[in-house]
């Protein structure tokens, strides 16, 4: 009695089984997916979103987008649609429905909430005053990385997510952590790095990634000459410098070199016509150039971070006199 | 007759045609009979030679007639700022700036040329300087490292003397509101600070905080209007304008590498590197959203809008390439540009050259600081190549 119990019972349930193997894969979310290009659009930016059906024996599908439940029209079939992301503070609902036959359709749906997300780079190098721009990291420079995220009303606490930071591959706080929105980081040999952040919400879904790339420039010299009554000339000087006057003070302008670096960490030094000179002046980075004939003479000047050898920069220029 | 007298008679003949070879050869032959000899009046004449007329050695006048484009001073210029003034019942339009390195200030009058010194008070390094609209107050960062430091002028009425402050050392960049405020910003441990001071009570509010430090600010004049910052240009790097609104960063829909931007009330002007490496300028229109090309590059201390109509814009400009460097390359002093005025409408999507100041003046101006008076009809500028203060009537 009891084996004929248990194969009525095999006989009467085996078929619901595959009936419901075969509605799982119909319906369930993972075999059907919306991607979107750019992953995590900004505001009024334009998105593809294609579906990704590589689960599902879509052949002979039909695919049905639609835009905040409304039926997209001229788009019937199409794997990738384009649409421009809503506003700040709003959200649409893209959806894709594929309708097979002899089976149940098959819908995904993704929806489009933008921030804006900025990522600010900040090198902790030099530049002086009078430059309008911003320094540039250099290799052994330490770069202040923020990055800010803003809803319709502005920018968000950043206490209110959390920030998940990687620095070429490498986390930089060994995981995720709350409330972080700044990391610092030392550039390191080579042309570029590449820093990623991932911000995520109080329910751990991710609403924001970005990946930037941060260059590794060099330390720049520039030369400009510094009128004793009038003060420093805006304009560098190039190759060549005529002296005017009997007299000049040239400053030497080490562009991007490490802010740590300060004076004492720096070797400088300066040469006319290959010999190095020992410069009187007690600003290391000037010279007073006199006239005592007519002639040519070849200015040269170095700069080199003792803490890290290979930023530093040397130039020269003729001078006239 | 004698032979001896025949001999002297002779030699007297001899001479006299000598002498009078000599006179043609020198004077030129008479064409008058009353020429004969008669420059050798030595023992007559009795006649008073005719009076020279002379002429009394004209006034020293500066020449105040002039071209729509004029240069205004030799002397190298850090800041400058237009007043009217109606004192004596005219009107009056001077133009005070500030000379580089000593921080000396100066007016010219525009009317008649004549130029004074207002203040001679030493600022030593003197870099940048800001005027208040009333003319009282002049900002001047002495310096040109990151230890440099803002001294705050107060011109004194009828002295060339001045009372002298330092402000805050870690101020960073200022100018001065409408009313004669000083807007600044400071460096602090986690960004930037904007503060107003009011110099006649000392008295400092602070403004705003921005969460980065290399800010570049857009700063308004105009209550209705917010201030601007941006983080400062590299080519090689995303910049991001924000919207200053009740102390806080308000995100605009402006971005890019390398991004510079100008902004009134009804457009914001933006220039940033396109994905091939070469700047673009577009006009951002507020109310719309909505950005329109325009075929130039502009950088922001080139331009200036007119402050009677938020649609007109005036640019010093070059045509030409621009390097994907720009506009640091042009920051850091390296390269320089033969600009001319331009007037572009952005309403209307168009530009009209105004002047070639190569042509008009001879030589190039490198244009910087671009303001414009209070009524929209002067534009001033600093040529670069110098930092001589022009002036070009609109």
């Amino acid at each position: 009695m009891r084996i004929i119990v248990l194969f009525l019972a095999l006989l009467f349930l085996m078929p619901v089984q595959v009936t419901q193997a075969q509605l799982n894969s119909g319906v369930a979310a993972g075999s059907l997916l919306i991607t979107l290009e750019p992953a995590y659009p900004q505001p009024n930016e334009a998105v593809t979103a294609t579906i990704d059906d590589y689960s599902l024996n879509a052949s002979g599908a039909t695919i049905i987008w639609s835009i905040d439940g409304v039926e997209a029209a001229n788009v019937t079939n199409q794997r990738s649609i384009g649409l421009t992301a809503p506003e700040l503070g709003k959200s649409v609902k893209i959806s894709a429905r594929l309708v097979m036959p002899g089976t149940f359709p098959v819908e995904a749906s993704k929806v489009i909430t933008p921030y804006y997300f900025d990522v600010i780079i900040e090198p902790q190098t030099y530049v002086p005053v009078f430059y309008q721009g911003r320094a540039l990291p250099v290799f052994g420079s330490q770069v202040n990385v923020s990055a800010l995220l803003h809803d319709k009303n502005g920018m968000v606490p950043a206490g209110d997510y959390t920030y998940n930071w990687q620095f070429n591959g490498n986390s930089i706080y060994g995981g995720a952590k709350k409330g972080t929105n700044r990391a610092q980081i030392t550039i390191p040999y080579g042309n570029a790095s590449i820093v990623a952040v991932t911000v995520q919400d109080k329910n751990g879904i991710t609403v924001m990634r970005k990946l930037v790339s941060i260059p590794a420039k060099k330390v720049v010299l520039r030369f400009y000459e510094q009128n004793i009554l009038y003060g420093l000339s805006k304009k560098s000087i190039g190759d060549t410098f005529r002296l005017v006057g009997n007299n000049t003070t040239i400053r030497a302008v080490p562009y991007n070199i490490d802010m740590r670096a300060g004076n004492r960490n720096l070797m400088t030094s300066w040469s006319i016509d290959g010999i190095k000179i020992p410069n009187q002046n007690t600003d290391p980075f000037e010279i007073n150039l006199g006239r005592n004939t007519a002639g040519q003479a070849v200015v040269g000047f170095q700069v080199r971070n003792l803490a890290t050898l290979l930023q530093g920069d040397e130039r020269t220029f003729r001078v006239s006199f | 007759m004698k032979k001896t007298s025949l001999i002297i008679f002779g030699i007297g003949a001899v001479v006299l045609l000598f002498a009078i070879w000599l006179y043609l050869l020198i004077f030129g032959t008479p064409t008058k009979v009353t020429e004969y000899f008669t420059n050798f009046s030595t023992f007559t004449s009795g006649t008073t030679p005719e009076p020279i007329p002379t002429t009394e050695p004209a006034p020293v006048t500066i020449d105040v007639k002039k071209d729509a484009l004029r240069q205004l001073t030799t002397r190298p210029v850090i800041g400058f700022a237009e007043f009217k003034d109606t004192s004596n019942g005219t009107t009056t339009r001077l133009v005070r700036y500030t000379e580089a390195g000593t921080g000396n200030i100066y007016e010219i009058n525009l009317a008649s040329g004549e130029e004074v010194r207002l203040s001679n008070v030493t600022v030593p390094n003197a870099e940048s300087a800001s005027f208040s609209p009333n003319g009282s107050y002049i900002a001047v960062r002495s310096g040109y490292s990151t230890q440099s430091k803002v001294i705050l002028l107060t011109l004194t009425t009828g002295s060339t003397s001045a009372d002298s402050v330092q402000l805050d050392p870690q101020i960073v960049d200022y100018t001065f509101s409408n009313e004669n405020e000083l807007l600044y910003t400071v460096l602090t441990s986690d960004g930037t600070a904007g503060s107003a001071y009011t110099p006649a009570t000392s008295a400092t509010r602070v403004l705003f905080t921005i969460p980065f430090q290399a800010v570049t600010m857009v700063w308004s004049h105009n209550p209705a209007i917010p201030h601007y910052a941006y983080p400062k240009t590299a080519t090689d790097l995303y910049g991001y304008l924000y919207a200053i609104k009740g102390g806080s960063i308000v995100r605009q829909p402006i971005n890019g590498l390398g991004l510079t931007a100008k902004a009134n009330a009804e457009y914001i002007l933006k220039t940033a590197q396109t994905g091939n490496g070469s700047p673009v300028t577009s006009a951002y229109t507020i109310a719309t959203g909505k950005t329109s090309p325009i075929p130039a590059i502009f950088e922001p201390s080139k331009c200036t809008f007119a402050p009677t109509n938020s649609t007109i814009l005036y640019c010093g400009y070059e045509m030409g390439s621009f390097s994907a460097d720009y506009p640091n390359d042009w920051y850091q002093g390296d390269v320089s540009f033969a600009d001319n005025l331009w007037k572009i409408d952005l309403k209307n999507h168009s530009a009209n050259q105004m002047v070639v100041p190569e042509q008009v003046a001879g030589r190039a101006v490198d244009i910087t600081n671009l303001g414009i008076g209070n009524d929209g009809k002067m534009l001033y500028f600093i040529n670069k190549n110098d930092n001589t203060l022009w002036l070009y009537e609109i």
